[in-house]
């Protein structure tokens, strides 16, 4: 009789645990959702570094030569400052894609391919990367935004913001 | 079959003891309320950051650079406004009270319902209430997250002192605020304090001092000179006619006379040329001393640590010779006269006085054997202690009206002026 009790014992476990298999099998199957760690950290931390990092304290050529040309009047703006000073005040010479090549020379390899990303400010997109999965931003199910006011006083003492700028990552 | 029933009964038994522990076992395991406020943790998270990261940005950052603008923009509407008056401040405390209304309305305090003066325009919408208001709005409507700012007991303070050093100005403010992000509420109070330069404000030296009336040598019109710190390190006869004629502007605040600094020879500050007392009157016998509002430190009228001076440049002020003759053409020097012989700018009626020379290479003169026209700068001369400051006291010559190049230094080699002047 201990033998049978020891059977239906672990029959008993057997059959639980079969069961349960499937309960989980069948619940993760119809309630799928992404991590949202990794793009939320990917879109603070975008947002975040452009918005406290100055232009001068970059290592790179592209913005150390805008420096020197006096394109970049002010070198202690922050990225996005300056990325907006361009877009709003523009360049001698004019130049509107000098917002978005900034963007693009500071971004290389911050954001994993498989992840699109977009940064916004004031409500007006600056530079937007997809996806190398060809995941469209209005059709994923997983989309981040990290948000910061942005403001500054461009070259003429005008003061300009406050404004909000959004960096948007998706899968 | 009785045992075989016997027997499955205990099967089953076995398989309900069994049953019945490993849900206890489950049960046990299971997650936890905690666990499961754990998992939300992140979104709390990610929102605490937000509504922190807006805390610093207002503090650190907004507030900071909103009033620096505000305040440079205050600043030089008030230098607009007395232009416009003709006269300056009475003190500094009336200074003080005017900018603190300007920088946070934006207008002046008589005119606040005129909101279409050329002061607001000036001003624009970088008033400090309206900033902050700016900021409300921004805050709200993009992050979600409730921020108000007191509109009370701001204690707005002009100040300069060795700190700020004589080309910049700072500003002293308290400011209450409170930030609500709904799972977190912020309340601070903070004391700001900036510095910025005042590069391209009108001096209200000139602009008050060149429209005095009715005394009609220096009944000059608007004439405007804008603050621009020079670029020259070191003071020669050639630097010193690039300071006339670029009208720039250099540090004069401690004067070394036998080696210790003597404060009568301290120029005004920055704030001390919003202050009438600083500014000669129609007659030109006007003291600033005897209203007691001078003030030797702490960046007052004349100052030690913050005096500015630039040098006349006559012909942008349109000045003919000789009726400007009786005086040193530092700016402060020009526009005022102390009663009394020890005063650095004195200068005594009788022309011809010892105290005053000109310059050769940049006084204009005349060389009567030929003609020939020398130096740039029609009737521009120094006292000796801004010769010696500005290190062209061995081109000093001549005196008085009757100016001629014969008398200066370079005269023997009419070729010298082009080796100091560029």
């Amino acid at each position: 009789m201990s033998k049978r009790g020891q059977y239906f014992t672990i029959d008993a476990f057997i059959a639980l645990i079969v069961i349960s298999t499937g309960l989980i099998l069948v619940i993760a199957a119809n309630s799928y959702a992404p991590s949202p760690n990794q793009p939320e950290a990917l879109s603070q931390g975008i947002v975040n570094s452009f918005v406290q990092t100055k232009v001068n304290d970059l290592n790179n050529a592209f913005l150390k030569e805008k420096i020197v040309d006096g394109t970049i009047t002010n070198p202690h703006n922050t990225i996005l400052q300056q990325a907006y000073e361009f877009k709003t005040y523009g360049t001698t010479p004019p130049d509107p894609d000098l917002a978005r090549n900034l963007l693009i020379n500071v971004t290389p390899d911050m954001v994993p391919s498989q992840y699109g990303f977009e940064i916004r400010v004031d409500n007006e997109i600056y530079y937007a990367r997809p996806s190398s999965l060809g995941q469209d931003q209005k059709d994923t199910n997983l989309l981040v935004s990290g948000k910061r006011i942005i403001f500054g006083t461009n070259s003429e003492k005008e003061f300009w913001g406050p404004v909000v700028a959004e960096v948007r990552v998706w899968q | 079959m009785a045992v075989r029933l016997m027997t499955n009964r205990r099967g089953m038994f076995f398989t309900l003891v069994a049953i019945l522990i490993i849900t206890i076992l489950f049960v046990s395991f299971s997650p936890q309320y905690a666990s499961r406020i754990n998992y939300e943790l992140p979104v709390t998270e990610s929102r605490v950051e937000a509504a922190n990261g807006l805390v610093e940005t207002i503090k650190y950052s907004y507030v900071p650079q909103a009033l620096s603008a505000s305040s440079y923009h205050a600043l030089k509407s008030l230098s607009y406004h007395l232009k416009s008056e003709g006269r300056g401040f009475a003190d500094l405390e009336e200074l003080n009270k005017t900018f603190e209304w300007m920088m946070l309305n934006g207008t002046l305090p008589d005119l606040e319902h005129v909101r279409n003066n050329f002061y607001s325009v000036e001003m624009g919408n970088v008033h400090f209430r309206n900033l902050l208001d700016e900021m409300e709005t921004s805050s709200t409507d993009h992050l979600q997250i409730e921020t108000k700012f007191m509109r009370e007991n701001f204690n707005v303070a002009l100040y300069q002192n060795a700190d700020t050093g004589a080309f910049q100005v700072g500003v002293n403010l308290t400011i209450n605020f409170s930030v609500d992000a709904g799972l977190v509420r912020w309340e601070d109070l903070e004391n700001i304090s900036v510095a910025f330069e005042f590069e391209d404000i009108e001096d209200p030296l000139y602009a008050i001092n060149s429209q005095l009336a009715p005394n009609p040598d220096l009944n000059l019109g608007k004439f405007v000179n804008k603050f621009r710190e020079t670029d020259r390190s070191y003071y020669d006869v050639s630097n010193t006619f690039l300071e006339v004629t670029h009208r720039t502007y250099t540090y004069a605040g401690k004067r070394i006379v036998d080696g210790s600094d003597d404060a009568k020879y301290h120029a005004p500050s920055f704030l001390g040329r919003f202050v009438q007392g600083h500014n000669v009157n129609a007659d030109r016998t006007f003291n600033a001393k005897t209203l007691g509002i001078i003030e030797y430190d702490k960046g007052g009228v004349y100052s030690d640590c913050c005096g500015i001076e630039s040098l006349i440049n006559q012909h942008e002020m349109y000045i003919s010779l000789p009726s400007l003759d009786d005086r040193s053409y530092a700016d402060w020097c020009y526009f005022r006269n102390y009663p009394g012989g020890s005063d650095p700018c004195w200068v005594p009626t009788i022309v011809g006085s010892p105290d005053l020379r000109s310059v050769g290479c940049i006084t204009d003169g005349t060389d009567v054997s030929n003609g020939d026209v020398f130096g740039n700068f029609p009737g521009f001369m120094l006292d000796e202690r801004h010769g010696e400051t500005y290190n062209v006291t061995d081109f000093f010559y001549g005196s008085g009206a009757a100016l001629t190049f014969r008398d200066s230094p370079a005269h023997d080699n009419i070729d010298a002026c082009s080796t100091y002047i560029p």
